[in-house]
């Protein structure tokens, strides 16, 4: 199998001073860094998670992907084209091939447009030639499962639940190679949760679309993902296989993730590994490593050196001094 | 044994819409012990909300509430007058918020607000503070007396749900409602918030009533769990008879959806077919009927009546009077 999408020690800064304040304080930093050097390849057909807290550059990296907003470091390499620094007109034909489901369902909607005028939308955008609108929204509908009279509906007369799946629709409609699902099923019920990933998982394998599912959830991500990556202030700091990872944590990190997602069982005791304070300012980045401020088993030589990323098995890279496994 | 300290008796909460009648809530009865903290559970639009919400009076004007009782230390609530009911609120009952960016006042230094709610007390300012402090320190924020002076912005998420919790406890209520305390935090800062929770209940014994649709959270937390769909309390009980023996086919599906709960990856996660109905035009029989996997021909036709299982463990559901549970 071959890589669909290489991304290689991608980077994205954000400007966080106006040039007045810069040279008031000249020594005070300007940027901060939201995504630092990030490595990954997706294959076809496979579903890739990524993992993370809120601010740990989850969805910056996704929109990097995408286009929306420009790296500046790195590359990313997907179907044999290099796609950094690329002129948003010459990453249009890119964005057929790549398609991002967002993260506010309703929000990404327009709302004076009807169901089926969005659905079209992105045909439309893309040049795609349209011979009979309304069997065309009638079937990108039904391959949703909602039903044709959607079609005419406004997206605030929608439940949640049906507006991930019109999204789902429109992400769908151009054939793509590849899926950025950011946060697919955030404020959906779990009755609903369910359908929506089932249906997913159903049209990736039917037509062959590789997913990168971006959450916070980790029950969902060890569901519907064959590889995943766990992001904190901006790095990778373990990936690897899914089962592996849930089977055997490798980064202190990651354990403390995977023990604060709790267990709808009230005989299970949690094992409390505390993961002490916040997530640190990406503004002040600690020094040495960079989770060692509230990492458990924090050593001498944590607070002093960065660990590099380093492969513990094949396919699985940690970053970390003293790894777990 | 003594008297619980809240009681609901057949609440219902109508919504005055342009279709007519939603009737959101439905002769919903539940008791809260001294100290215990009792979960309501159920999908979005369930009424969880709605039910907490019309305890303490935080309704819509197109709202009406009945009830035969809201039964709070031996007090109707639903006889006060609103002064009184505001009396009661400020001491009595406090409320924590789903959503901790909102929640405060953003032009309002932490400290002001904290002092502020503590009104009704007759302290100096001074000694407010030193409360306000001493309460943020217990909800475990370091350097409490110099933080009182920044603003919202100024903290996390977490920290700022937090600070919300540190109110709500200043009064030193008898009973707190959180609804969905942890569900705008992430996995971590929800763990550490319910770890929180249940340390700050057993240290001052005030009784939690805590709306959430986290499955996992609930079981961690709560003593006692309320099960909600579609406006009705279709079951009861000890948070072991829910998560362990569940009667109703509804919180059975529930916690088999929950994909925390599947262990194995099957490729093919369960889901509950079909949707809420709708709550103006009610259908007959049970409300559960047109999605539940096991009913029967009598569940279109009649709703079925709470039926007790054991001690303090209720379902309202037929597949129990006709021993046909599996």
């Amino acid at each position: 199998m071959t890589d669909l999408l290489q991304v290689n020690d991608l980077k994205v800064t954000f400007k966080i001073r106006d040039m007045l304040s810069a040279l008031l304080h000249p020594k005070a930093p300007s940027t901060i860094e939201a995504v630092a050097g990030v490595s990954f390849a997706i294959k076809k057909g496979e579903t890739f998670g990524l993992v993370g807290e809120s601010g740990s550059g989850k969805t910056t990296l996704g929109q990097a992907l995408m286009g929306l907003i420009a790296p500046s470091q790195g590359s990313i390499r997907f179907m044999e084209h290099e796609l950094t620094g690329l002129s948003q007109k010459a990453y249009k034909p890119f964005r057929r091939e790549m398609t991002m489901m967002f993260q506010d369902p309703v929000g990404c909607l327009s709302p004076r447009l009807t169901i089926g005028s969005l659905l079209l939308q992105p045909l439309r955008i893309h040049g795609v030639p349209i011979p009979n609108k309304k069997t065309k929204v009638a079937e990108l509908l039904s391959m949703v499962g909602l039903p044709g009279q959607f079609a005419d509906r406004y997206p605030h007369e929608l439940s949640g639940g049906q507006a991930r799946r019109v999204g789902m629709a429109r992400a769908l409609s151009l054939s793509p190679n590849l899926i950025i699902a950011d946060e697919p099923t955030a404020g959906l019920d779990v009755s609903i949760q369910g359908d929506i990933l089932n249906l997913l998982g159903e049209v990736q394998k039917e037509a062959g679309i590789s997913v990168l599912a971006i959450t916070h959830n980790l029950a969902v991500i060890r569901h519907i993902s064959h590889r995943m990556a766990i992001m904190y202030l901006g790095r990778f700091v373990e990936v690897g296989k899914t089962e592996n990872i849930f089977a055997a944590p490798a980064h202190p990190y990651t354990r403390a993730l995977l023990a604060a997602n709790p267990v709808p069982d009230p005989d299970i005791e949690h094992p409390q590994i505390p993961l002490k304070g916040d997530v640190p300012s990406l503004v002040n980045r600690p020094t040495g490593c960079e989770f060692h401020a509230r990492c458990p088993d924090c050593r001498d030589l944590c607070c002093n050196q960065a660990p590099k990323s380093r492969q513990i098995a094949s396919g699985r890279t940690v970053r970390c001094h003293f790894p777990l496994v | 044994m003594t008297d619980p300290l809240l009681q609901i008796k057949n609440l219902s909460v109508d919504f005055a819409t342009d279709q007519g009648q939603l009737h959101a809530v439905r002769n919903a009865s539940f008791n809260v012990g001294q100290g215990k903290i009792i979960g309501l559970v159920g999908e979005s639009g369930c009424g969880k909300s709605t039910l907490a919400s019309a305890v303490i009076r935080l309704m819509d004007d197109n709202a009406t509430v009945r009830a035969d009782g809201i039964v709070f230390e031996k007090e109707n609530l639903m006889d006060l007058s609103s002064e009184k009911m505001r009396a009661m609120l400020g001491e009595k009952i406090s409320m924590i918020f789903q959503n901790p960016m909102t929640a405060l006042n953003p032009v309002l230094s932490i400290g002001t607000q904290m002092t502020d709610i503590q009104h009704r007390k007759k302290l100096s300012r001074a000694q407010k503070r030193e409360a306000a402090a001493a309460m943020l320190g217990k909800v475990g924020i370091p350097d409490p007396l110099e933080r009182l002076a920044q603003f919202p912005h100024e903290f996390s998420g977490g920290m700022r749900q937090r600070i919300c919790i540190a109110m709500a406890l200043l009064s030193r209520p008898a009973l707190i409602i959180a609804d969905e305390p942890t569900t705008a935090l992430d996995v971590t800062m929800e763990a550490q918030i319910v770890h929180l929770l249940k340390e700050l209940q057993q240290e001052m014994g005030c009784a939690i009533i805590c709306v959430s649709h986290h499955l996992g959270m609930i079981a961690e937390l709560c003593h006692e769990v309320v099960v909600m769909y579609a406006g009705q309390i279709i079951e009861q009980g000890e948070i072991r008879d829910i998560f362990k023996s569940a009667a109703h086919p509804y919180t059975r599906c529930l916690l088999a959806c929950d994909p925390a709960n599947i262990k194995e990856s099957p490729g093919h996660l369960p889901t509950i077919k079909g949707e809420i109905p709708n709550l103006i035009q009610l259908p007959q029989g049970c409300i559960f009927y047109d999605r539940c996997p096991e009913r029967l021909d009598l569940c279109a036709e009649r709703s079925p009546v709470p039926e007790p299982l054991k001690k303090g463990h209720w379902a309202a559901c037929h597949l129990i009077s006709k021993g046909r549970l599996s």
